[in-house]
């Protein structure tokens, strides 16, 4: 079971001192530029048919055209939602069951067979009765997207919880620090870089469902662009990827957020310290 | 402190990466899935003694009939977008279902299941449906009913239809009986496609097990035939042209020499909600018959729709065929062929009668 946790590593390990910034950034714009120009080559070259997948320069002046139009913004506005709130739902269920669940020996092992049984389902499996108990809208893809998210969360937080390093616990107790104030101030922090690693995950996961959820089972939002765009026919392929890579730049967009933040919030924990100190 | 994560390093975070989407969901379940959540969702209602009962979406439910007596009711309508919507589309943009009393919201959803479900859920309560998942549903006992037509029964030339079978270029195939051992694309197995495929072959003699069907999207059609993973495939418009023009044969619309004049498709509605708001669905019918007529009669204007609508450029709506004879009368000779095929091909078990299929007021 121990095979299933993910294991939290510092996010700021780099390579070099500070002066490599604008290099590192640079060949990241270069391997962009690169994958971009090769696309276009291949479409150029007939290697790859107009008419089953759009060219690089057909896509980028689709995906302009939808940023002038107000659909794109609203399907982004629609998708956003969906995985704010169930990511939330499932995010906060997670925390707060695993917690409990890792406290305490008896409960982690009653839980944890139906928890991993779960975990395995996918969510694709059961869109058909979210869609007959909720019909195409917010509520149903907030539920998958919840569903989604809690299975892995919760054991990554129980696993966080139980990893408790037994000095750091044993010093607690020997300066009377119980209950809840234990709790906050000792298992919490142990635990955080579990579940920030298992949040990391599960930001992309969320958004995967949400989209997943609106092509198949409908509800507005990129999911639903797509689905118009291919069921328009191959005149409208363009229109699609451009969708498609929006989708893909909100997944990068939101990791980015999401590394940020951890960064901020996580600092005071030896594995950020250290790499971050590695860092020079 | 560190020891406890070195312990476990080593085991690679892949493990815990699951999108939850591998596999497909496979519709055919899905629809028995929508038949015992429907009953579930009954027993329930009935247990908690109804109240509460009914779809949140419509106000005033019932009082809707007059056009333009001055109550709107709002209705929220699932559909599949395609280019067979135009007239539904128009009834919309041309605010026909406005003067009816009624203001729809449209969701667009992948597949008439999906529209099914959706309005056992209640949060829909018009949807689109094809023929064979209407009476799939209606022989597990989910009672759905025809309302009114998308845009007309289906045409009786294959002028004006727009699902063909074709064969690729070099399969070697050139009437019905050499699809005998090879792939045939279907968008759906147990769609009316996949069953006219069936019912052609049994006619033209060979055995209709020996046809491998093979459920594919139709935008992957044209390169599989291209690339000969499959030797057949029933393809709609716009995705033939590209088949076309890697040189597959059109080999027969199954649909023309099927169901000529056939429903095959059509707007639905609950059971329940037909009788509980009588006069809402009256008028959404009398909406669409009058937007069909209007369509056929203007045609340019309601392909303009499509532009809106779908991902299309106004010059490519105008270029779209619409699939109709704009006939709005619900074919029940057609729905009975379509469900004794069905029956015979082992979709269905029971076989409830077309009428019950099609809204009636006072029904």
């Amino acid at each position: 079971m121990a095979g299933a946790v993910v294991i939290p590593e510092g996010r700021f390990a780099r390579s070099g001192p500070g002066r490599d910034w604008a290099l590192r950034y640079g060949m990241r714009l270069a391997v962009l530029a690169a994958a971009l120009a090769l696309w276009q080559a291949l479409s150029e070259a007939g290697l790859i048919r107009g008419d089953e997948f759009p060219s690089m320069t057909a896509t980028v002046s689709a995906l302009g055209r939808q940023a002038a139009s107000a659909s794109l913004w609203a399907a982004v506005r629609d998708t956003l939602a969906g995985w704010a709130i169930g990511l939330a739902i499932g995010g906060g269920c997670a925390i707060v069951i695993g917690s409990l669940a890792g406290l305490s020996g008896f409960a982690y092992r009653s839980v944890i067979g139906v928890v991993e049984f779960f975990k395995t389902i996918p969510v694709i499996a059961i869109l058909p009765i979210a869609l007959v108990l909720w019909g195409a809208t917010l509520t149903m893809k907030v539920a998958l997207v919840a569903f989604a998210v809690f299975w892995p969360l919760v054991i990554q937080v129980c696993y966080g919880v139980r990893s408790l390093d037994p000095i750091a616990r044993d010093t607690a107790r020997a300066l009377r620090v119980r209950g809840a104030r234990e709790f906050l101030m000792v298992v919490l922090p142990s635990a955080a870089p579990f579940i920030a690693t298992g949040l990391r995950v599960s930001v992309a996961v969320a958004l995967i469902v949400d989209i997943v959820a609106e092509l198949i089972g409908g509800g507005s939002g990129i999911g639903a662009q797509i689905l118009l765009a291919e069921n328009s026919g191959p005149s409208a392929y363009p229109v699609m990827y451009a969708y498609i890579l929006v989708a893909g730049l909100l997944g990068v967009l939101l990791a980015g957020v999401f590394t940020l933040v951890e960064g901020r919030v996580m600092h005071w924990h030896e594995s950020y310290r250290m790499a971050a100190g590695h860092a020079g | 402190m560190s020891t406890h994560t070195q312990r476990r390093r080593g085991h690679g975070p892949s493990e815990h990466v699951r999108s939850g989407q591998r596999g497909t969901p496979s519709w055919r379940a899905a629809v028995g899935a929508v038949a015992v959540a429907v009953a579930l969702a009954a027993l329930l209602t009935a247990c908690g003694g109804g109240s509460s009962s009914g779809p949140p979406a419509a106000s005033s439910p019932g009082s809707a009939a007059g056009g333009g007596s001055g109550t709107v009711t709002n209705i929220t309508l699932g559909y599949v977008p395609y280019s067979d919507d135009a007239a539904l589309f128009y009834a919309q943009d041309g605010g026909i279902f406005r003067q009816h009393g009624l203001n729809v919201t449209f969701v667009a959803q992948a597949s008439p299941v999906a529209v099914e479900a959706s309005m056992a859920s209640g949060t829909e309560q018009f949807g689109f449906v094809t023929t064979p998942v209407l009476i799939n549903l209606n022989s597990k006992g989910v009672q759905v009913k025809c309302v009114s037509s998308v845009d007309g029964n289906e045409p009786s030339s294959d002028a004006n239809d727009s699902t063909v079978l074709v064969a690729a270029k070099g399969s070697g195939i050139t009437s019905i009986k050499d699809l005998a051992g090879k792939n045939v694309a279907e968008v759906q197995l147990t769609s009316l496609n996949s069953l006219a495929v069936e019912v052609l072959a049994k006619r033209a003699g060979i055995d209709p097990a020996s046809v491998h069907l093979i459920a594919m999207p139709f935008p992957q059609m044209p390169a599989a035939l291209a690339q000969g993973r499959v030797q057949a495939a029933v393809i709609v418009a716009p995705f033939i042209s590209t088949a076309l023009a890697e040189g597959a044969v059109p080999l027969i619309h199954p649909n023309v020499a099927l169901f000529p004049n056939g429903t095959v498709t059509c707007l639905d509605v609950m059971g329940s909600y037909a009788s509980a708001h009588a006069g809402v669905v009256a008028a959404f019918r009398a909406a669409m018959n009058e937007s069909i007529a209007y369509s056929q009669a203007h045609q340019s204007q309601a392909k303009a729709t499509l532009a809106s609508h779908l991902s299309l450029s106004p010059a490519q709506a105008q270029a779209q065929i619409l699939s109709t004879n704009w006939d709005t009368t619900l074919n029940p000779d057609s729905i009975t062929l379509i469900e004794g095929y069905m029956k015979e091909f082992g979709l269905i078990t029971s076989e409830p009668p077309a009428a019950s299929m099609i809204w009636t007021p006072g029904s």
